[in-house]
């Protein structure tokens, strides 16, 4: 059976083209069960990968802002998702004097006015303190290498702008200064500027605007804070809702726990249907096999008589299951990942999940396991019937084979 | 009429979705139907509204195509008009991102929808072209008649 090129390998591969029809239907179901699998599972790395990039980059551990406002922030977070409301500035203060809390910065979010071009729409747009904050500031440190000027902005990956040109804001015209890396949330649909040109933009906003931006003067819509190193963020986040009960406290491991939670419901469905579709292509695939030998029961009783063991026709029907089934989940991986890819921006935009892609490894690490989950399971549907054809002797297989 | 001719049904297929897809099933951006009003006032048609009529149209020439593969008794239809399919699935699947590109923000309906399910579409016109003209050369090697 070694030698020459009539091998297992070359007997599988002739069996399983000796009936293209049936190859076909009995693969399409492990394509579609590992396409959708994959796809899945693309998306949840993807989601995991974001959010960790997106919370990393927010640099802080808690954010404080107006009670009832804590859900509209979490989606500000995520999505990009314009919104705006205000504290008393008092706050940033009120907040760093908590126990456990290392570093407090305040920002204030404004919705721009709705583009009267198509493309633009709403802009979320943050202001930040440049002598304390820790979201943009170390970012324009290391790649800006200098502080924002009054009349600049930083946009997020997703703005369609250019550094250079010009975005203007309640009638006030920005420079834009540079544009972020992308992190897959609502970042990347964020533009920041300082703090104190915000209020400026707002005292301007009655005389250029077509709507006045009204800011209460010294007014906050976020305190972001980073807890102490050892301390526990839930722990400071109790206790600055006990000394401060106007406020809510979005805690950053949470808001990652809840995307992902989210998304997990969001696709139970889906997965309960590839696993009984899986489940189903398997079915399948172990109702051929057990056709295949029975058809085959004389042609594999003259391989044996002529002098291939039982361990071979063991071997033949495996290579030839493994062969068909991996095969099936290589073209699943492919249609599966192409959707995907194709479709991303669309299932983000209908499920409001953030999403980076996985790194090269991660991909290839994950359509691997993908097609070897599927060739595993064409070995398990086959070995049943496998086995069974193995344990006939030779004689009784070509008289009951028939013609 | 060659009823068994399964790239010709297909073909069909491709056309009436390249015809009735953008409108119906995967959207343009439908504001003001289908125009942007610029900053003078004028108004213009918005970009993706030239890609769902290029669709459509290209949807009429592959319409066109099936009926050819579903009519004809040439032996070569499905081996050259397949190839042909596949050709025109290329310029499908390249019109919305190349040709005739949709609008330029990447949340808008047009590239949240008609734009990935464009280049799905010719990539699949691509596929099924290039397998169909390939077991129709095998078909004619072995010397199998047009199905009837």
């Amino acid at each position: 059976m070694r030698s020459g090129r009539i091998g297992i390998l070359y007997l599988a591969v002739q069996n399983l083209r000796r009936r293209p029809g049936r190859l076909v239907v009995s693969a399409l179901g492990v394509v579609l069960a590992a396409g959708t699998l994959f796809a899945l599972l693309l998306g949840f790395l993807g989601i995991q990968k974001s959010v960790a990039v997106g919370l990393d980059r927010l640099g802080a551990d808690l954010l404080v802002v107006p009670a009832g406002a804590g859900g509209v922030t979490q989606e500000a977070l995520v999505m990009g998702s314009p919104t705006m409301f205000y504290m008393d500035g008092s706050v940033e203060e009120a907040v760093a004097a908590v126990p456990g809390v290392a570093a407090v910065s305040g920002q204030v979010f404004v919705e721009t006015l709705a583009s009267s071009a198509c493309c633009t729409g709403r802009v979320f747009v943050v202001g930040y303190d440049p002598t304390t904050d820790f979201t943009v500031g170390p970012w324009l440190t290391t790649h800006l290498k200098r502080t924002l000027g009054p009349d600049e902005v930083v946009v997020g990956n997703l703005l369609l702008y250019e550094t250079g040109d010009l975005f203007k804001l309640y009638g006030t015209d920005f420079a834009i200064a540079a544009r972020l890396y992308p992190t897959g949330m609502g970042m990347d649909e964020t533009v920041f500027l300082p703090r104190e040109s915000v209020y400026a933009m707002a005292r301007a906003s009655a005389e250029r605007a077509e709507q006045e931006l009204r800011i209460p003067p010294g007014a906050v819509s976020a305190v972001l804070v980073r807890v102490e190193p050892g301390a526990a963020p839930q722990q400071v986040a109790a206790a600055i809702r006990e000394r401060l009960p106007e406020v809510d406290v979005v805690i950053r491991s949470r808001v990652a726990q809840q995307v992902v939670a989210g998304y997990r419901q969001a696709i139970q469905g889906v997965l309960a249907a590839a696993g009984a579709g899986l489940a189903t292509a398997l079915l399948l695939v172990g109702i051929l096999f057990s056709a295949v030998v029975n058809e085959r029961r004389r042609e594999l009783g003259l391989l044996r008589a002529m002098g291939g063991g039982a361990r071979d026709v063991v071997r033949l029907i495996l290579v030839e299951a493994a062969l068909l089934t991996g095969g099936g989940g290589l073209v699943g991986v492919l249609v599966g990942g192409g959707l995907f890819f194709l479709f991303q921006p669309t299932i983000q935009q209908a499920l409001q999940v953030p999403y980076l892609w996985p790194s090269a490894p991660q991909l290839l690490g994950l359509a691997g396991a993908t097609v070897a989950l599927a060739a595993l399971a064409g070995l398990l549907a086959a070995a049943g019937p496998a086995l069974r054809m193995a344990r006939r002797e030779p004689y009784d297989a070509i008289r009951a084979g028939g013609a | 009429m060659q009823w068994r001719n399964w790239l010709g049904w297909l073909t069909a297929g491709f056309g009436l979705l390249l015809i009735l897809g953008p409108h119906n099933l995967f959207h343009v951006c439908g504001d003001e139907g289908h125009m942007m009003e610029l900053a003078n006032g004028n108004l213009v048609h918005m970009r993706c509204w030239t890609t769902a009529s290029t669709a459509q149209g290209l949807g009429g020439v592959v319409l066109v195509l099936a009926l050819v593969m579903l009519w004809s008794r040439w032996r070569a239809a499905n081996r050259v008009l397949g190839l042909a399919l596949a050709a025109l699935g290329g310029f499908v699947a390249l019109m919305p991102t190349y040709f005739t590109p949709t609008c330029a923000g990447p949340h808008m309906v047009c590239n949240l929808q008609t734009r990935p399910a464009l280049i799905a579409t010719g990539i699949a016109m691509m596929v099924a072209g290039v397998v169909g003209a390939l077991l129709a050369r095998s078909s004619d090697a072995e010397g199998g008649a047009r199905p009837a």
